[in-house]
């Protein structure tokens, strides 16, 4: 045998004698047993979960149940019972209304029959006091009716005329918040300045323009070149005139 | 024994009938032959420990289909074959390669021989690693000399005359180049 098969030998026999470490049977199975616990604490903790979040479920649903229902039981009871009060205070106004027409009925009859019958004045007695605790009820039911705020007033004319007065120039101050609209009030005003102001220049170029028509009529009517024999004819005239 | 009295109790408590294995049995009967092939490719103790480990947290993964293996001693070290040819390529056997030879060499002879001896028993394994791939799985598969042919071919995946001509031609090429490397000395 070779020097080269010789080494080539002994290193497969080499890997093929090699032992395992002592104990790794003993570390294979502890990892195993740990690997095998978790796995099966994990399957427990979704049943316990599984079950649990069953449970939990149905309590927080019956809890939520009770929370609705304690609070829609005054809610209903409320409305019902501000109905209710709301007929028995109609009636009872109507009540009283009738009880004050027969009240005063029945003093008008007094003064018509002078005096009746102690069976109708009793009677009538009888109507009034049914009539005034009829108007203490519904003094105490309106003194007992649930209170809510009152509906806004409609303004006043010196109120209207007052935010008239205090907002006045809104649209200016918002103007001057927004450049843009602050810009094109600018423009606005420049554009009324120069409209103005190009209108005064046409006046007064108009204003120029018209003496000079005024004053070019009569040169028209002057020769523009006149001899000195006929300015000396035409003044002897004009000083007669002057005269 | 206290932990492996934990375990068939964990373990009965999760598998069902048809799948009732004993772990700690396959554990003994198998696990000096699983490390034996992870550490042909690894060639360190502690990584082809932690392939034997994870092949055994693979059968509890699987324990549910475990009646459908046929062989349990093929399936067992196909799993290490593949976990093992996995982990190398994270580590690097040729780092391992000194403390392997080192256990090798015969500590009886002389210190000059000792690592002449070193030297070729590292240049075999340097050949080793440059063989054809094909090649060098059979070779490796085939030292740890517990596999018959057909077995070889199941795990790798091949016939059994594809192993048993890889095997030769594996030796063959590893002579011609240790032979080369002896004579350019």
């Amino acid at each position: 045998m070779t020097r080269p098969d010789e080494a080539m030998e002994r290193v497969l026999a080499g890997l093929r004698d090699v032992e395992a470490p002592v104990g790794m049977e003993r570390r294979i199975l502890k990892r195993l047993e740990n690997v095998a616990e978790v796995r099966g604490g994990a399957g427990w903790k979704q049943l316990w979960l599984g079950r649990t979040g069953l449970v939990w479920g149905l309590g927080c649903g019956v809890i939520a149940a009770v929370i609705l229902i304690a609070l829609a039981i005054p809610v209903v009871h409320r409305r019902g019972s501000v109905a209710v009060r709301g007929n028995d205070v109609g009636a009872k106004a109507v009540a009283g209304r009738d009880a004050a027409v027969e009240r005063g009925r029945g003093s008008v009859g007094k003064k018509e029959v002078s005096r009746g019958t102690a069976s109708v004045s009793s009677q009538t007695q009888v109507r009034v006091s049914d009539a005034q605790e009829d108007e203490d009820a519904v003094a105490m039911s309106e003194m007992r009716a649930a209170s809510f705020p009152a509906p806004p007033m409609p303004l006043t004319d010196e109120e209207r005329l007052l935010l008239r007065m205090v907002h006045q120039g809104d649209s200016v101050e918002l103007a001057m918040l927004d450049p843009k609209m602050e810009a094109l009030r600018e423009a606005e005003e420049k554009e009324e300045f120069q409209r103005f102001f190009a209108k005064a220049a046409v006046k007064e170029s108009e204003g120029e323009t018209t003496p000079a028509t005024d004053q070019a009529a009569p040169s028209e009517q002057v020769s523009p070149v006149e001899t000195p024999a006929e300015e000396h004819k035409r003044e002897p005239s004009s000083t007669v005139q002057e005269k | 024994m206290a932990s492996v009295e934990g375990l068939s109790l964990v373990l009965s408590s999760m598998e069902s009938e048809q799948a009732e294995v004993d772990l700690s049995a396959l554990v003994g009967a198998y696990s000096g032959l699983l490390f034996r092939v992870a550490h042909s490719v690894l060639r360190s103790e502690s990584e082809a420990e932690d392939v034997v480990q994870d092949v055994f947290v693979r059968v509890l993964e699987h324990r549910r289909s475990l009646s459908a293996v046929r062989d349990m001693r093929v399936w067992l070290v196909r799993i290490a074959w593949n976990l093992a040819v996995d982990r190398r390529r994270r580590v690097r056997p040729e780092q391992m390669d000194e403390i392997f030879v080192a256990g090798l060499v015969a500590r009886s002879v002389p210190a000059d021989r000792a690592v002449d001896e070193a030297r070729r028993m590292k240049a075999v394994l340097e050949e080793m690693e440059r063989l054809p791939k094909a090649e060098r799985h059979v070779l490796l598969l085939a030292a740890a000399d517990e596999l018959g042919t057909a077995e070889m071919a199941e795990v790798l995946g091949r016939s059994e005359s594809a192993v048993r001509a890889l095997l030769f031609r594996a030796r063959m090429r590893l002579r011609e180049r240790l032979e080369m490397r002896e004579g350019r000395r």
